[in-house]
């Protein structure tokens, strides 16, 4: 069964071994409500580290060194640290730029063309990780937009743009350190 | 698959914002979950909702006079005469979420539970412990605590309760942004 999405994002995998981008994250409530949640950028350099910055409204820090993902939040001073393989549920960027390649943690279908995108469907091989189904629709070769249904009616929707590939990063961009008075807490 | 209707109440009071729930004990693997949650309250229950970081609801509980109801995606609904027996499946410990109906407003409740009461120089609660819970509110805005922290001890168990409003609405008024003062409540 042909899945165009599928193999463009096989091709994004290929393609970008390292880059930067923006994204902006929405809920929309069962009554087509919508509200923009959050904003910010993100990095990756394959294999396994990423990161994920919220900027705004507030700051909050999702990073994978890739061997441990911190999950950072300065206003609850709160640090959880998860191994890389346990934290697909982390942020997107655990889904677009982890190490666990999409096909192995995710059975993959194909959707309609919709929205001048390419989509397929990801459903977790691993039920309990909150997450039933993922749709990632795929724009010139680059992910382009994320759909998040839950069993409650609301939607998350997660905008990327400006993907940019990177040649190199410096050391310490996937490197988290968190701050004195921040309570860390390792999660097996 | 609600079976609990969606409230179709007005809420009145709404705080929506981040929390992380920390659970460690000695001979336990630690547990940590940060996610968002939103409260809705109306004038006779609240709604809560706790919401995975990539904006997947974990659990609803539904509070109406008498019974609340817990609903998990995979798990079957249950139902107790208090929050706090329900959310011992979340956050392996009893922590008193009933009493955020009272406490996101920055209210005590009124009963010989609550003790050593602080204030701020405005009057405003800082500090309470109830039922061996010690709770702290800071960052107040015009309807109430925008950070709040909930810990205590249950069986060997030290439990942490964080939670951080981003965004409030009060029934006549609302106020979407970051940090920053909301509108007083009308």
């Amino acid at each position: 069964v042909a899945n165009p999405a599928a193999d463009q994002f096989r091709q994004f995998v290929e393609a970008f071994s390292a880059a930067t981008g923006q994204f902006e994250q929405y809920t929309v409530t069962g009554q087509g409500q919508t509200t923009r949640a959050q904003s910010g950028s993100f990095a990756f350099e394959r294999p396994g580290k990423f990161r994920w910055d919220v900027e705004q409204p507030y700051a909050q820090l999702v990073v994978s060194d890739g061997r441990s993902v911190f999950q950072y939040d300065p206003d609850l001073r709160q640090a959880t640290v998860r191994p890389v393989d346990q934290s697909i549920g982390s942020s997107p960027a655990a889904i677009l730029f982890g190490d666990v390649a999409l096909d192995d943690a995710f059975n993959i279908e194909a959707l309609p063309e919709q929205d001048g995108m390419e989509w397929l469907r990801a459903i977790p091989e691993q039920p309990d990780s909150g997450l039933n189904q993922v749709d990632i629709g795929m724009f010139e070769g680059k992910p382009a937009r994320l759909l998040l249904r839950d069993s409650f009616g609301q939607t998350t929707r997660i905008d990327l743009s400006r993907i940019r590939a990177q040649s190199s990063f410096s050391s310490d961009t996937f490197e988290f350190s968190p701050p004195t008075g921040t309570d860390v807490v390792r999660v097996q | 698959c609600a079976s609990h209707p969606e409230p179709g109440f007005v809420s009145q009071f709404e705080r929506s914002g981040r929390f992380v729930a920390q659970v460690v004990a000695s001979g336990e693997p630690a547990e940590s979950v940060q996610g968002g949650f939103r409260w809705r309250q109306a004038e006779y229950g609240w709604q809560l909702d706790l919401l995975g970081p990539l904006g997947n609801t974990l659990a609803r509980l539904d509070a109406s006079p008498g019974v609340v109801v817990l609903q998990r995606p995979g798990n079957e609904t249950r139902s107790a005469p208090t929050a706090s027996a329900l959310v011992a499946d979340l956050f392996g410990a009893q922590v008193p979420v009933d009493a955020l109906a009272d406490w996101l407003r920055g209210h005590i409740q009124d009963d010989a539970r609550v003790q050593n009461v602080q204030y701020d120089e405005q009057g405003r609660v800082v500090s309470l412990r109830q039922d061996g819970w010690q709770v702290r509110f800071d960052r107040y805005d015009g309807a109430g605590p925008r950070l709040m922290e909930i810990s205590g001890v249950e069986l060997g168990r030290t439990v942490i309760l964080r939670m951080v409003v981003d965004s409030a609405h009060v029934s006549g008024s609302s106020r979407e942004d970051g940090h920053g003062p909301a509108s007083t409540v009308s």
